[in-house]
């Protein structure tokens, strides 16, 4: 028996056919779409949802008419990544990334170098934040400076008055534990968060002493791991202290059960960043037991006799990669958003610390209030802070395995079965064989 | 002469296999035609001649081919590489292999999926068993709606769950230790106390695994024919050598089924540890795949690509190790 195929779809018709669906489908390809960016340009902004940019566009697209933000909800570096993998296939024209980020991607060459704009702007940005977008080993600015994630001390005023304590202008970490041992006598509520999940987590209170002392993990172009020098053991053995002292919630400060604690009244105090008030202190203090109205801001407690009163937690930059094809559109942007009044103005009211330091000393700036906070001008505490963010504070990219391996390493240096020393150097020299598979 | 004896012996084989006279014809043909060009045209014309059939099965091929074996393939050159996903790959030969094999996180995550391994596999098949057996029972009431509920949680969001999880084990203000408290008990660190971190993770697994386990269960038994307990009835046979003698032999296939499927699921748990510890404390709930995300995707820093495919390759080498051993061991026992 033979076989025969189906009448009507011979090989012939069968080729046809695929012929005019390739045609179809390649057509559009050289079709308008070229034209159109002649004209009127579209640039994709890839920012999570509720994010500050959504202020800046009307009024970007209100002096730029021909350019239109695509705010495509969306900050996942791995989808970024991905498109830098397929060479360029989808990558946004301005992103958003976090400052390791930042750092490692711009060794690469593949961010649009801002230079001459950042450059332009010297005299009306934050120096500290300026130097985190700098790439040593190129000389450029890879990224435009965002937010300055300046840490200060939130803390419940009704709390701390109940333990009849005033937050001094000046003091050290080790008398603000004595006074939180104080207020959680009397109250009952941490003062501190120490979660011991062993992870990066666990580290945050190490970073924030390390800061403070000038130190950091790595020197500035992230060739040699500097986390176990001497400040390094210093600011573990500072965090020791915290943890002995038996003032801190065991919970992590972006998670629904640390929300529970504040919700709950549990928390009197804690060091968090400038976009904490957002996050986590406006939405879950909402009533009398949560400490509506009587929430404050501090700078940090002194960590030594030289150290600065804040510490960093984040802090995004705006960046672009050389894929743009908008790059002066991409450089308006940046300018317009984070690099002139009204843009900064947009952002600073949504809540992070933009690096225009004219808008810092404004009253714009000092007029911000929540209700959280009742009628406390938070924002003056938070210029102070800028005024003593430090340059020194180099996030490369080994900058997040370091903090997790550090967290691990935590434990058993805080249950004092490995001595602060000793178990920093071992972590160092972990850390120094992980960083060599980040030198390419 | 030799070479002779062995063609008549191969024709008549493949006659006496079944396959066809033509298709016989045509090898034989082949086989006779000295040169190799020609015999490659033989096998053109041959594709030629059945090209519709080739078509027809293309699809799969195609699609296994872009699908699974060129990235496997892809994986396994990167294993080689130190690459960013950025800068240009370079070759380093096994040392992505060398690194992670020494690394001491390599060897945590390791030890952990060997303990949920012994806690979880045990449990996966047991669990499945007991509940299959006790819904299986004809005179139990609202049988139907057992069922129903042990198989909600195969079509919930395990993410969701942990979420849930999360609120559950709590420390300071979890559902659990609400309830301990009234008993006088706790409060217990359970996300982050490094033995009682792994309860939410096997809990969590258990319940998310346990309706369709049952449900292969149930269908096992379901399919052993009734004529054989009703003999075993009239022989006077106990429930319990009902059970030992007829049931477990003949549930044999699913019994090993659940024993590879369930290692499979234990060395391949990504969800479980992502949302409710993310590995911790102290990486003592890290899993394989997790820690392959972690420094693949760059979770927690750059990406390191190279690393995350040789521990990928590492990963599904002691995949095949542990369930060849699990395959040979349970035909052992099962005499063959």
């Amino acid at each position: 028996m033979t076989y025969r195929y189906p009448r009507g779809l011979s090989r012939r018709s069968l080729l046809g056919g695929a012929a005019a669906l390739s045609t179809g489908l390649a057509l559009p390809k050289f079709g308008g779409s070229r034209a159109f960016a002649q004209d009127d340009v579209t640039l994709d902004v890839y920012v999570h949802a509720n994010h500050p940019f959504d202020l800046v566009k009307p009024i970007f697209e209100e002096q730029y008419p021909n350019v239109t933000l695509n705010m495509m909800e969306q900050n996942d570096m791995a989808v970024f990544r991905a498109t830098l993998a397929a060479n360029g296939e989808g990558t946004p024209d301005i992103l958003w990334p976090e400052i390791d980020a930042v750092q490692e991607l711009g060794k690469t060459g593949i961010l649009l170098d801002v230079t001459e704009l950042v450059e332009s702007l010297q005299d009306d940005l934050s120096p500290g934040k300026m130097q985190e977008c700098f790439i040593p080993s190129t000389g450029t600015y890879a990224a435009f400076p965002g937010d300055i994630a300046t840490v200060g001390l939130y803390y419940r005023a009704d709390l701390w008055d109940q333990a009849g304590i005033e937050i001094p202008d000046d003091w050290t970490w080790d008398e603000f534990l004595e006074a939180a041992q104080i207020v959680k006598g009397e109250t009952g509520a941490a003062s501190l968060y120490f979660p011991t999940t062993g992870d990066i987590h666990t580290a945050w209170n190490w970073t924030f002493v390390l800061f403070q002392l000038g130190g950091a993990v790595t020197n500035a172009d992230g060739t040699e791991i500097t986390l176990d020098d001497e400040r390094g053991i210093m600011a573990m053995e500072q965090v020791k202290r915290m943890y002995d002292a038996d003032v801190a919630i065991d919970e992590i400060q972006f998670e629904e059960n640390y929300f529970a604690a504040i919700s709950a009244g549990q928390v009197a105090a804690g060091p968090h960043a400038v976009w904490y008030r957002g996050f986590g202190i406006e939405p879950n203090a909402i009533d009398e037991q949560s400490g509506f109205g009587a929430w404050r801001v501090a700078l940090l407690p002194r960590a030594g006799d030289d150290s600065v009163r804040t510490a960093n937690l984040g802090g995004a930059a705006i960046a672009s990669t050389t894929y743009t094809e908008h790059p002066d559109e991409v450089k308006n942007f940046m300018e317009t958003a984070l690099g002139s009044m009204e843009g900064a103005v947009a952002c600073g009211q949504w809540g992070i610390l933009p690096p225009y330091l004219p808008y810092l000393q404004s009253e714009e700036w000092n007029s911000v209030r929540s209700e959280a906070f009742g009628d406390f001008a938070f924002n003056e505490i938070w210029t102070q802070a800028v005024d003593q963010y430090v340059g020194t504070w180099y996030k490369q990219p080994v900058f997040g395995e370091a903090l997790g391996e550090i967290g691990a390493a935590m434990l058993p240096m805080m249950d004092g079965s490995v001595d602060i020393a000793e178990g920093m150097r071992e972590v160092g020299d972990r850390i120094r064989t992980l960083n060599e598979r980040y030198q390419g | 002469m030799q070479s002779s004896t062995t063609f008549t012996y191969w024709s008549d084989r493949r006659r006496g296999s079944g396959i066809g006279v033509a298709q016989a014809a045509t090898t034989l043909a082949a086989s006779q035609a000295t040169s190799p060009k020609s015999s490659r045209r033989m096998k053109v014309a041959e594709v030629a001649r059945h090209w519709p059939e080739y078509l027809c099965i293309a699809p799969f091929f195609v699609l296994f081919a872009v699908f699974f074996a060129y990235p496997i393939a892809w994986s396994f050159v990167l294993s080689l590489q130190r690459w960013d996903g950025v800068t240009e790959a370079r070759w380093v030969g096994l040392d992505n292999y060398r690194f992670v094999l020494n690394d001491s996180v390599t060897r945590q995550m390791f030890s952990n999926t060997l303990l949920y391994l012994i806690i979880l596999v045990p449990l996966g098949v047991l669990l499945p068993m007991m509940f299959g057996v006790i819904l299986n029972i004809p005179q139990l009431r609202f049988r139907g709606a057992f069922r129903t509920i042990l198989f909600i949680p195969v079509v919930t969001s395990v993410v969701v769950i942990g979420i849930v999880w999360r609120l559950v084990f709590g420390t300071a203000n979890g559902w659990l230790n609400g309830l301990l408290a009234h008993v006088g008990l706790g409060p217990y660190n359970w996300l982050k106390d490094a033995q009682l971190a792994h309860v939410p993770i096997v809990s969590l697994t258990i319940w998310a695994g346990l309706g369709f386990s049952t449900l292969i269960v149930l269908g096992g038994l379901q399919s052993i024919d009734q004529d054989i307990y009703d003999a075993a009835k009239v022989d006077g046979a106990s429930g319990f050598n009902t059970f030992w003698k007829i049931t477990l032999p003949l549930m044999r296939p699913i019994v090993i089924f659940l024993l590879i499927a369930s290692t499979i699921q234990v060395m391949t748990m990504f969800s479980q540890p992502y949302v409710v510890t993310r590995g911790g404390p102290a990486n003592q709930t890290l899993t394989p795949l997790l820690h392959i995300y972690n420094i693949g995707i760059g979770a927690t820093g750059a990406p390191r690509i190279g690393d995350a495919a040789a521990l990928s390759f590492i990963l599904s080498a002691a995949m095949f190790v542990v369930v060849f051993v699990q395959l040979g061991l349970t035909r052992l026992k099962g005499g063959e």
